[in-house]
């Protein structure tokens, strides 16, 4: 833990990542998805059926990089919290330390 | 098949069986349903880690809770595109029962006919004109299941574009998100990159042998994209691996990321946020043409060069290649791994993950993630010609607390104890 803030910010990191393997599993998902669908429609021998899946596999693409989009904010967002509260923290920590060194010239005066 | 198409029961013309190949629509269903339990089970995860996120690193106050609502209502989105999918796999796994009979009474039909025409005593003709009625009712099905079925993929694939509640954080976003009002899609069918950030589909000095692609890969093919071919060949049908399996850090397109959930409340003393390079491919390693360095990971001269995504499917890992994907040979729907990075002798997984303050918890993280790549990477060096004996190495990006160092450092000793023989070398940061 860090000597400013309760954060801990190797916890955003981690979470960071936790998101980015969920972004992963939507991508592929995705892929998977849009993949099944397209063969769908080309051994369905039914034009209205065929087209159908054809359209839900666009569908299903335009929704799920939506979704995936969502995904990288979140691990992103918590990777750029992480470098901050840690950027700040170490701050902090280097000014205390400052301060001692300094014999805290600012503190009451003897 | 319209049934006025047939030619009429008992007569010696043969009936067209319909086309459509039902086993594969079943095998297609089948993969169809697993994926929505998948798509379920990401929403769930989604949801939990949108409390053991905060919980985790100690977070509270008005950005962890941003941060968990958005995680929620992405989690619930996620999670309701599970009913949509398990529809269409119903509807088609319908249809596919319907279209089998129908075939099997078309053709019943063409042989009894012939049966008949071979012996011309007439004894046969009742059972051809049985057969030939039974063809003629079976065809009409199809035809009625077929535009059931159709109607209902249509009303389930409306149904995705309702995932999100209209007014939601994760929706409001999207909705901010020039790239993605402007059609970017993960799997684009037409060649449709954002203008700008990306060379043109067009742009002629695409390098022979660069193709865009994430599934089938037949080597090298000139300049011809081939997303308009994006079906598996039959029986060939991917199944999706392991959650430890999926791949790592997915490059952003250009444009799509910005500040993202409001975290007024973090301090402001942080580094400024890094933009994403500029010549990055947009995703996995899918490149537009012009770009360099991914695709199938062959030069301009059609020799192996260094590539980002290439795979064995295509030719041997090369010192240089980074995410090289390693598929079963006897299956390239199952992926046995991907090598973050190929070295000249030595296959290297990276990961960014600092550690935990416990070591039990650092513990469990390597155990999770760390020991599970090992054992791929030991799996895939036999399908990778000149690194069958190549040493392994886990290589921490942005270096290690202690804690964590400890903890990996003794279970690749455990891991290395059994699998003699086998090197693995730690390293940490730049140390590297």
């Amino acid at each position: 833990m860090g000597a400013g803030f309760s954060v801990r910010p190797s916890g955003l990191s981690a979470g960071g990542q936790d998101m980015g393997d969920l972004q992963a599993r939507c991508q592929l998902i995705a892929q998977y998805v849009v993949a099944t669908l397209t063969s769908m429609s080309g051994s369905a021998g039914h034009a209205g059926l065929a087209a159908a899946l054809k359209g839900a596999a666009g569908r299903t693409d335009t929704v799920y990089t939506g979704m995936w989009a969502a995904y990288g904010h979140t691990s992103q967002s918590l990777a750029a919290s992480a470098d901050t509260y840690s950027s700040a923290d170490q701050a902090i920590a280097n000014q205390i330390r400052a301060l001692i060194r300094g014999g805290w010239r600012g503190g009451p005066q003897q | 098949m319209s049934p006025a198409a047939m030619s009429p029961a008992g007569t010696s013309g043969e009936m067209a069986v319909p086309g459509g190949d039902p086993a594969q629509l079943q095998t297609l269903a089948d993969q169809l349903e697993v994926l929505g339990k998948e798509t379920g089970n990401l929403g769930a995860s989604t949801r939990q880690a949108g409390t053991s996120i905060p919980s985790g690193a100690d977070w509270t106050g008005d950005a962890a809770d941003s941060f968990s609502a958005f995680a929620d209502d992405l989690g619930q989105g996620a999670g309701a595109a599970e009913a949509p999918l398990q529809q269409m796999a119903a509807a088609v796994r319908q249809y596919a029962a319907v279209l089998s009979t129908a075939q099997e009474k078309t053709q019943t039909f063409n042989s009894v006919t012939q049966a008949a025409q071979d012996y011309s005593s007439g004894s046969l003709l009742g059972d051809a004109e049985m057969a030939g009625q039974d063809a003629m009712n079976a065809l009409q099905a199809l035809q009625a299941a077929g535009d059931q079925a159709a109607a209902t993929v249509t009303s389930a694939a409306g149904g995705l574009g309702e995932l999100f509640k209209p007014a939601g954080p994760v929706q409001t976003w999207i909705d901010k998100q020039a790239v993605l009002s402007e059609g970017y899609t993960l799997v684009p069918e037409e060649p449709e990159w954002p203008k700008g950030d990306i060379p043109i589909w067009e742009e002629p000095e695409f390098p022979k042998g660069d193709i865009p692609i994430w599934e089938e890969p037949q080597g090298p093919k000139g300049d011809i994209p081939i997303w308009e071919e994006p079906e598996f060949p039959k029986g060939d049908i991917p199944i999706l691996p392991e959650p430890g399996e999926f791949p790592g850090d997915i490059p952003i397109p250009p444009g799509l990321l910005g500040p993202l959930i409001n975290y007024e409340s973090a301090p402001s003393q942080g580094t400024p946020e890094e933009e994403p390079p500029e010549d990055e491919p947009p995703l996995g390693g899918i490149a537009p043409p012009g770009t360099t360095g991914t695709g199938l990971g062959f030069g301009s001269d059609g020799q192996p060069a260094p590539a980002d995504n290439a795979n064995n499917y295509v030719r041997p890992p090369v010192p240089g290649d980074t995410n090289y994907q390693v598929f079963d040979p006897n299956d390239k729907g199952i992926t046995i791994t991907d090598i973050d990075s190929v070295r000249s002798n030595e296959l290297v997984e990276n990961k960014s993950f600092t550690g935990f303050d416990t070591p039990s918890q650092n513990e469990t993280w390597v155990q999770n993630q760390v020991v599970p790549k090992l054992d791929k990477y030991y799996l895939a060096r036999q399908y990778l010609p000149g690194y069958e004996n190549a040493p392994i190495g886990i290589n921490f990006e942005q270096g290690t607390n202690q804690q964590l160092q400890d903890a990996a450092q003794q279970a690749v000793a455990s891991w290395e104890q059994a699998h003699p023989g086998v090197q693995v070398t730690i390293y940490s940061g730049g140390n590297s």
